[in-house]
């Protein structure tokens, strides 16, 4: 397991908590991180590289080629919360659509998503298709589609790389270890040891 | 039938009384032992290789009516220096996990490489917990010498105690590999919260009793003796729970909201109830005398549960006062208690009777044990066309207590939970002495609900979409604000991050709803509990009736 290159089998929630922590991380609030360690978990059970897209987003975030008005996070909590965002650009758009579950589920159809060149779609029951990738892509738009219904799955793949990846920004949410947090924070006060 | 009355949530939701909460017939493990005498569950014990030297593996396997699974134990001989019940040990007395199904032979080795490494190795889709335990060093190897001697432990010895082996971690859904709760969730048998790791924990007390007679066999195979079947079932499995569990009522306020429902629903009920009959005055005539006893072999060295424990033994002197003239002649006589208990108990004693009322009623609460369990792989969505105004007045109503804290002043704000980089684990800090705010975990509901109430008195946004494209930092917040009517009970209504906050009531909240008894809090932080203890053994279960196991026979 773990060899070099080859995928890692997680579970659902090793998956979304991994992205949760990554996104905090990557400096976005707690409550959007939520959400995007969830989109992940969606992506992840429809067989979709999920971690991955994060990974991707969140690297060129990093490297500030990815404005708030672009990023498919931002852009996913506005659209779910109602807020109707002007989807002109959009870095990583797989990531983009499993929020587009959450209206599929809202308007009892499936949804595609597509732009000049990337398209998806995203049924009610949380099925997500992808069928044009896109590493960015402009002009989305999200219509009324027919798709098949969902077949899921219950461990996500992710290559060992992604994975150390992603905890690069992990890292940056635990605090670094002190004197002083050593002596007082875990409290054990004695090792148990009776 | 009387309207059903709940208690409030500014009642129930206080550190203090989640602190003292009992177990009660609703809690995990004994909803686990009901249904697997109730659907006739066999335990076999297919393999027990264990060594002179104490190392090898044993397999128990609990068929039900149409799975099986089984505990896959590792036995370790390990030096006494390298036990500890700290989160960095790297090797313990025995590590086990739950297998769905029957393990093969490469099944086995397969976990031989990694479950011995706990958090260090990797388990799989076909596990579905991971977790280890220790010997308690005063008690093992005097049990072992007695029994090889052919005599029996001293009772007074074992009670002191309460086990041979505690748990110092059992991980259950989707941790370090092991399969998705909600993967399994639809079964049956796992219809109620924490059915796997307690049932990991049931077959680790059936292996932590074999084991130590096999150890006495070995060490003197013409001598020894089994445990007599009293001491043996007085044994339960220990526990050490720290820290890294508290944050956990926080984190799943849904769970929490079901949780307390189902309990105050199921109070409301009984003290609903018109009148009590005489068998049912007479159970729990019967149930007090046994949580009685059990109470007198709660110890703890601890000054806060020394203290909890002399008020609860006035409560039990009043309580037993009382009964002698409580015939159940009044009008809703359950409520007269209830309402009795109140006035005259303190928290320890008020929850005991609300435990207690609950023994004799085992029809009122019928299938409450399954609303227990909470969907929770859905994030609860985000009402984003809810109007300002009505978020507002949400607050007001549901954290009024946390609009009314200063949180500027020192004391109300003085810790921060964080995580730490070396154990990964959660921890508790002094926010105005060490430099972690960076790094505070949403862990203080309270302060970011008054917060986010600040915050709205200033915006000119309308609706809460609008209003959180502009604070995203407020978005977990609005989620569980939001969740408040409908989960009135799924916020801990009072201070997570005061200079005076006990981490140990949060855990000791966890923890009796699994059905733990005699807790020993180690410090404000870590606590010691039992589990199982006077539950009936596998081979027991089929005859063995009676569902008040939990209280111990009276001695």
């Amino acid at each position: 397991m773990g060899l070099w290159g080859c995928p890692m089998s997680y579970s659902m929630s090793e998956i979304e908590s991994h992205c949760r922590k990554a996104t905090r991380g990557a400096g976005f609030s707690w409550g959007e991180a939520e959400d995007a360690g969830q989109a992940v978990r969606r992506l992840s059970a429809a067989g979709l590289a999920g971690a991955d897209a994060l990974l991707a987003c969140l690297t060129a975030r990093e490297a500030g080629k990815v404005k708030d008005s672009a990023c498919p996070i931002k852009l996913g909590n506005q659209m779910i919360d109602g807020a109707k965002p002007d989807l002109n650009a959009c870095h990583t758009p797989l990531l983009l659509l499993p929020f587009l579950s959450l209206l599929a589920d809202d308007q009892g159809t499936a949804l595609s998503l597509q732009g000049k060149t990337f398209q998806g779609l995203a049924t009610p029951d949380g099925g997500l298709h992808l069928i044009h990738p896109a590493p960015e892509d402009s002009g989305l738009r999200i219509l009324p589609s027919a798709a098949p219904s969902a077949e899921l799955v219950w461990r996500a793949e992710c290559s060992q790389e992604t994975y150390d990846a992603l905890n690069l920004f992990c890292q940056r949410t635990y605090a670094p270890e002190t004197d002083a947090s050593r002596a007082k924070g875990a409290g054990a006060g004695e090792d148990g040891n009776a | 039938m009387t309207d059903l009355v709940m208690r409030p949530p500014e009642q129930v939701m206080t550190l203090s009384r989640l602190g003292s909460l009992h177990q009660c017939r609703l809690s995990f493990m004994r909803q686990l032992l009901r249904r697997m005498r109730r659907e006739n569950w066999q335990i076999t014990r297919p393999r027990f290789d264990i060594s002179m030297r104490g190392e090898g593996v044993a397999v128990y396997t609990a068929q039900g009516p149409t799975r099986a699974y089984s505990l896959v134990a590792f036995a370790h001989d390990l030096p006494d220096e390298m036990r500890s019940d700290r989160v960095i040990a790297t090797a313990w007395d025995a590590t086990f996990t739950l297998f769905d199904g029957i393990p093969t032979e490469q099944d086995i080795e397969r976990l031989r490489a990694n479950v011995p490494l706990q958090e260090a190795g990797r388990v799989s889709e076909k596990e579905l917990s991971l977790s280890r335990a220790n010997r308690s060093a005063r008690l093992w190897d005097y049990v072992v010498d007695c029994l090889a001697k052919g005599e029996q432990p001293d009772t007074e010895e074992l009670a002191n105690v309460g086990y041979l082996m505690r748990t110092t971690a059992v991980y259950g859904s989707g941790k370090f590999g092991a399969s998705d709760r909600a993967f399994v969730g639809a079964r049956s048998e796992f219809e109620a919260p924490f059915q796997v790791e307690m049932l990991s924990v049931y077959l680790t007390r059936a292996f932590v009793a074999d084991l130590v007679e096999h150890m006495a066999a070995l060490k003197e195979p013409d001598a020894a003796v089994p445990l007599a079947p009293a001491l043996r079932r007085s044994l339960g499995i220990g526990n050490s729970t720290g820290l890294g569990m508290a944050p956990f009522l926080v984190n799943h306020p849904r769970l929490l909201n079901n949780w307390i429902m189902a309990r105050e629903y199921a109070l409301a009920k009984i003290r609903a109830l018109p009148r009590a009959t005489l068998s049912e005055i007479t159970a729990f005539k019967t149930a007090f005398e046994k949580a009685r006893a059990s109470v007198a072999l709660w110890r703890s060295d601890h000054p806060i549960q020394q203290a909890k424990l002399a008020a609860l033994g006035n409560d039990i002197c009043a309580l037993e006062k009382k009964l002698r003239s409580f015939n159940g002649a009044e009008d809703a006589p359950w409520n007269a208690l209830y309402l009795w208990a109140e006035g005259a108990l303190s928290e320890e004693g008020q929850e005991l009777v609300v435990s207690l009322l609950m023994e004799p009623h085992g029809a009122v609460l019928e299938g409450l044990g399954a609303c227990m369990q909470a969907d929770e792989h859905a994030l609860f969505r985000i009402d984003g066309a809810m109007p300002l105004s009505t978020l507002k007045s949400l607050i007001k109503t549901h954290y009024a207590w946390a609009l009314a804290t200063d949180w500027h002043s020192h004391d109300a704000s003085a810790r921060l939970w964080y995580v730490s980089e070396s154990k990964l684990e959660p921890r508790l800090g002094e926010r105005f002495e060490e430099p972690l705010e960076p790094y505070e975990q949403p862990l203080a509901p309270g302060r970011d609900a008054a917060f986010l109430f600040a915050a709205l008195n200033e915006t000119d946004h309308s609706t809460v979409a609008a209003f959180l494209v502009a604070h995203p930092e407020h978005r977990h917040i609005v989620r569980r604000v939001q969740m408040a009517p409908s989960h009135p009970y799924a916020e801990i209504r009072d201070n997570t991050i005061g200079a005076d906050m006990k981490p140990i009531d949060m855990l000791r909240a966890k923890l009796s709803f699994f059905g733990a008894t005699h807790f020993d809090p180690r410090s404000d932080r870590w606590v010691r509990i039992n589990m199982f203890r006077g539950a009936p053994y596998p081979h027991e279960l089929a005859h063995d009736q009676d569902d008040t196991w939990v209280y111990g026979a009276a001695r």
